[in-house]
C-alpha cells in the first residue's frame, strides 16, 4: 500500500520545471545545435554553388553579406558550429573517459562555454 | 549517442567523421584567415586543386555521414510513433543523399579551369 505522500510527491517530467545542470545544457544544446547546422546546409551548398560558377555569381554571394538578414543567419550558424565544435571535443574527451568525476564535467561544461563564447566574439568582430 | 540506436559501427563512424572534421575546420579556418581569395579567380582556383577539391569533398561527406547518424539519433530517441519515424527517416535519408549529390555536381564542375 502507498502513502498519500508517495502517491503526491512530483515526478518532475515537466519540462518547465526541470533544472538542467549545465553539463545537461550543453549536451542538448549539441542536438539542438547540429539539427540546425542540418538544415542550414543547403543554405551553405548553394552559396557554394554559385560563387563558384562565375564571377557574377561569386559576387552576388559577396553582396549576401551586405544584408541584415543574412548577417544574422550567418552569426546563429556559426554560434551553432561553434557549440557543436567545442561541446563535440568535450564528448570525444569523454569517450576517451577524460573528465568523468562530476566537478571536472562540470569544469569541461564551463570551459565549452567560454570558448565557444571568445570564438563567437571573434564571429562578431569579422562579420560587423 | 542514442540508446535505442544499435550497433558499434555508426558510433564509430561518428567519431571519426567527427575527428576528421575538427581537422579539416582548422585547416580551413586557417587558410581562410592567412591566405583567404580575395577574388572569383582565386576562389576557383582554390577550389581546382586537386588536393584542396579532395579534401573539400572529403569534408563535405564527413558532415553528411555524421549528420546521417546524429539525427537518425536523435529521431530515434524522440519519435515513438514507428510510422511517423519511419517517414521522418525516409525523407531525411532522401534528403541527405540529394544533397550528397549536388555536392559531387559542384565540386566536379570546380575541377575543371
Amino acid at each position: 500500500m502507498k502513502s498519500s505522500l508517495q502517491k503526491n510527491r512530483p515526478k518532475y517530467l515537466d519540462l518547465l520545471r526541470i533544472k538542467l545542470p549545465l553539463t545537461g545544457i550543453v549536451s542538448i544544446a549539441h542536438r539542438i545545435s547540429g539539427i540546425f547546422l542540418m538544415l542550414s546546409l543547403p543554405v551553405w551548398l548553394y552559396a557554394l554553388d554559385t560563387s563558384l560558377r562565375d564571377p557574377i555569381g561569386y559576387q552576388a554571394i559577396v553582396h549576401w553579406f551586405d544584408s541584415f538578414i543574412f548577417n544574422l543567419f550567418a552569426f546563429l550558424c556559426f554560434w551553432a558550429l561553434a557549440h557543436h565544435f567545442f561541446a563535440g571535443i568535450r564528448f570525444l574527451l569523454a569517450d576517451l573517459d577524460i573528465g568523468m568525476e562530476k566537478s571536472a564535467a562540470l569544469n569541461m561544461a564551463k570551459g565549452v562555454i567560454l570558448l565557444e563564447a571568445l570564438t563567437m566574439l571573434f564571429v562578431l568582430g569579422w562579420l560587423l | 549517442m542514442s540508446a535505442r540506436a544499435g550497433g558499434v559501427r555508426p558510433w564509430i563512424v561518428q567519431r571519426l567523421s567527427a575527428a576528421y572534421l575538427v581537422a579539416v575546420i582548422v585547416w580551413f579556418l586557417l587558410v581562410l584567415v592567412f591566405d583567404g581569395p580575395s577574388n572569383y579567380s582565386d576562389w576557383h582556383n582554390w577550389f581546382a586543386g586537386s588536393i584542396w577539391n579532395t579534401a573539400v569533398i572529403l569534408f563535405w561527406l564527413s558532415v553528411f555521414v555524421h549528420a546521417w547518424v546524429g539525427v537518425r539519433d536523435v529521431i530515434m530517441d524522440y519519435v515513438r510513433i514507428d510510422s511517423l519515424r519511419f517517414i521522418l527517416l525516409s525523407l531525411f535519408g532522401f534528403y541527405i543523399i540529394a544533397l550528397i549529390s549536388w555536392m559531387l555536381r559542384i565540386m566536379i564542375l570546380a575541377m575543371g579551369s
